[in-house]
């Protein structure tokens, strides 16, 4: 029982009991104070509502209370005993009922969803640009927190606010309970995506769903890295993915990327054994029987680490990747940790010595690897923009005209968003000549996003990956529930000619294009699973080393 | 009654401290939106939408430095002379010597109340413009609902006043009742608002706000006026049983009480 409610009933049992005898002592001693002591339950009764808030169950004792105090109006000894006796019965009467009644102090998940929904529909920025339909969203995910408030499940409530934030495709959409991380999905998403069968899937260039990260024990049943899986417990990969858990949790602003994710969670599915389907050497179709092994969360985050380059470099460091070339890893946008950062002037000094003594050693080129940097601070982004981008104006973001009448941004005759103020970074070119290789992949997102586009804007600089940008950039906002924390953007920053900034539409096009997608074919597979390379930067440092040799 | 109710509107008309009292607070409350800087910023400039944000529950909690003054000289002052005893012995009823009180007591209060806490946003009004996060009607139904609260709290002192029979407790009291009335109402977050006056202001002042912003350092606040259901009825409804329950007290109270 809550601790207010315990000693609430405490505190109200000894005073009917005190009542009580002060009942007969008042007529000993008479002093018109006595009456005063029946005052007492209803103050006890409202300060310790007050402090925990009311809960139905308890409705006898506060009843009992204001009775007691009619204590103070008939000063005879029998009403008095009366009503003192009335407030213990009653007391005793909110106890077995918060006690034997169900639903004593409920979490209202309902009343959560509500106040949250109501407050994503007003204020998601990008809902019209991504034609969020939230009639259908509130219908499909309602009855889910009902049942939260049914079961009293946190994970339920949980999973279905990360299910509707899933549903909205945006990275800077999100849901934490109250008292943990931001990063809460995984802790949740470790515990319903359960086992795993020793390998993931995912999409081959030519559209296969190929296995990846393979248990080397699977070897026995001809199951490696690279082997084209047909059918999962009978269905085709595509629709088991669909039966897992996380299938509305784990989506992607950007088709590609959704296309490329396609059966990441297909591997997931089942209990205690999987039927799997695939093609062996000779092109046949041969099916086993797997059994679970380890959880399959921990291993889809090992394939995403490998994909990502493993870099285990800390952030704005350097390391030479070839003769001519070295590689600045920016694991995340934020220098020394801090979102506050007044001038990067001090960043860009440490920057450009650094660059220079690279020059000293021969290094013309850089590669910039975004692998895996989930953004940060988007001042930081345009300080390295500025660096590396070629002589000349850029224009980093506009920001959306705000309608204060309407509450929404003001819109154009022809359909795109009213522009406001212009923001402008400056190309210092710090390279010279020197190439830039911007490498990329689905867990560079939002700040990291805003450095891409900004780079990808010179002529000098190449966007390079197996897939593109997650495509969410647009800053978020928070709005605080009872039971945790809803973030999702309230902003709005425009490209110059009024159009949505980076963040995937309605069709999943995204503002960031690569110039150079490495094809997911066998040799990466073979490259990044099988042999633990960095297939990608060798890609990237091939391609330099190609772009010198032509020129 | 009445005779009771005209004496002591007559002494109120020509009571100078009490006069003096009422200007006191009203200027504490003009200088409170005078130079109140709200939530405002060098972008942001003060308006009485950004008082009203900012300091709601400093301005509707002044009242109560009056209050305590007011009701205390009222209810309680005749105590310490012992002229209420001599009303007494001159065959007046007690309930009729407290509602003759109380009814003057709570009148005059309630009206001053009223005049204090408009005076800030009239002032900032002046000063520095409305504003434009909410309408003058938006503030203004929420101003009303709270001045239920305000009535009850009222009460509470009549009901104090004929409890413990000492004017300078009372003032006291209402110095208190400024200082902690925010803090309990903060303490208080999760009981129902109408259980005290404290929550009932707390949560009529409780704009729910957002913001969108510029790259630049351009912030547009956005205040939801809208008032959960059932808010404004059971403060309203909650006012008034408590303010009736004050009133009975009062006379339970006094009633058979020792004049000692």
């Amino acid at each position: 029982m809550n601790t207010y409610d315990t000693i609430l009933i405490t505190a109200e049992m000894i005073a009917a009991a005190i009542l009580f005898f002060i009942a007969g002592k008042a007529k000993e001693l008479p002093n018109t104070k006595w009456r005063l002591a029946y005052l007492l339950p209803s103050v006890l009764c409202v300060l310790l509502i007050a402090i925990s808030g009311l809960e139905v169950r308890l409705l006898p004792v506060c009843i009992g209370a204001v009775i007691a105090a009619a204590g103070l109006m008939k000063e005879t000894v029998f009403f008095r005993r009366i009503v003192s006796g009335t407030l213990g019965a009653l007391t005793v009467c909110g106890l077995l009922l918060c006690l034997l009644l169900p639903g004593y102090r409920n979490k209202d998940y309902l009343a959560d969803f509500e106040t949250g929904f109501t407050a994503m529909r007003e204020r998601y920025s990008l809902a019209e640009h991504k034609q969020i339909d939230w009639d259908s969203l509130y219908n499909e995910y309602r009855p889910r927190f009902e049942e939260a408030t049914r079961t009293q499940d946190e994970s339920t409530n949980t999973l279905a606010w990360l299910g509707l934030c899933g549903q909205l495709c945006d990275g800077h959409c999100t849901y934490s309970p109250n008292g943990m991380e931001q990063s809460v999905e995984y802790p949740y998403l470790r515990e319903v995506l359960g086992s795993g069968f020793g390998l993931a899937l995912l999409q081959d260039t030519d559209g296969n769903a190929v296995a990846v990260h393979v248990d080397p024990t699977l070897e026995i049943y001809g199951i490696r890295n690279g082997t084209i899986v047909t059918a999962w417990n009978g269905m085709t990969p595509e629709a088991a993915a669909k039966l897992s858990p996380g299938f509305d949790i784990m989506t992607y602003p950007n088709t590609d990327n959704a296309a490329f994710y396609r059966y990441f969670l297909t591997a997931g599915i089942g209990t205690e054994q999987a039927e799997v389907t695939f093609l062996d050497e000779n092109g046949a179709e041969r099916t086993v029987q797997l059994a679970a092994t380890g959880n399959y969360y921990d291993l889809l985050a090992d394939v995403k680490r490998q994909f990502n380059g493993n870099s285990e470099l800390p952030n704005l460091s350097w390391q030479n990747v070839s003769d001519t070339a070295a590689c600045l890893r920016i694991r995340e946008m934020l220098w020394d940790g801090r979102l506050d950062v007044k001038d990067y002037g001090p960043m860009k000094a440490q920057l450009r010595e650094d660059i220079q003594k690279l020059r000293e050693e021969g290094i013309h080129d850089v590669i910039i690897d975004l692998r895996g940097n989930g953004g940060g601070h988007i001042p930081m982004a345009q300080a390295i923009a500025e660096l590396f981008n070629a002589e000349g104006e850029y224009v980093m973001a506009c920001d959306g005209v705000w309608d204060s009448e309407n509450r929404c941004y003001r819109k154009a005759s022809d359909g795109s968003y009213e522009v406001g103020g212009r923001y402008i970074c400056h190309g210092e070119q710090i390279l010279g000549d020197g190439r830039i290789v911007v490498l990329v992949s689905d867990s560079t997102f939002s700040a990291a996003e805003y450095l891409t586009r900004l780079l990808g804007l010179s002529d000098n600089v190449t966007i390079m990956g197996f897939n593109g940008t997650l495509g969410s950039s647009q800053p978020m906002g928070v709005v605080e529930l009872k039971y945790g924390v809803l973030g999702f953007p309230f902003t709005l920053f425009l490209e110059e000619d009024g159009s949505v900034l980076i963040d995937g539409d309605a069709e999943g096009k995204t503002g960031i294009d690569l110039d150079v997608r490495v094809p997911f074919d066998q040799a990466a597979i073979h490259g990044i699973f099988d042999m633990g390379e960095d297939h990608l930067m060798q890609r990237a440092v091939e391609y330099l080393e190609q772009a010198v040799s032509l020129s | 009654m009445k005779r009771i109710i005209k004496t002591h509107t007559y002494q109120l008309m020509h009571d100078r401290s009490m006069h003096l009292m009422f200007l006191l607070v009203v200027f504490l409350s003009a200088a409170l939106g005078f130079f109140s800087e709200g939530g405002s910023t060098d972008d942001v400039p003060l308006s009485s939408c950004h008082f009203i944000l900012g300091n709601w529950n400093a301005f509707m909690n002044i009242p109560y430095l009056f209050i305590g003054y007011a009701v205390g000289t009222i209810c309680a002052g005749d105590f310490g002379d012992k002229t209420l005893y001599i009303e007494l012995l001159s065959g007046v009823r007690r309930v009729q010597l407290v509602l003759g009180r109380g009814i003057v007591a709570i009148v005059y209060s309630f009206l001053c109340s009223v005049v204090i806490t408009l005076t800030p946003i009239v002032v900032t009004s002046f000063a520095y413009g409305w504003g434009e996060y909410f309408t003058v009607q938006d503030f203004l139904l929420r101003w009303v609902v709270s001045l239920f609260p305000l009535l009850r709290s009222i009460c509470a002192f009549v009901m104090l006043a004929f409890l413990l029979k000492n004017h300078y407790i009372l003032m006291a009291l209402g110095f208190g009742g400024m200082m902690s009335s925010i803090q309990f109402g903060v303490l208080f977050s999760e009981a129902p608002p109408a259980l005290l006056s404290c929550t009932s202001t707390v949560k009529l002042g409780s704009f729910d706000t957002w913001q969108v912003f510029s790259m630049g350092d351009e912030v547009h606040l956005v205040v939801e006026t809208a008032i959960r259901d059932g808010v404004i009825s059971s403060v309203i409804l909650g006012s008034l049983i408590a303010s009736a329950l004050y009133i009975v007290l009062s006379c339970a109270i006094f009633h058979g009480d020792d004049m000692n």
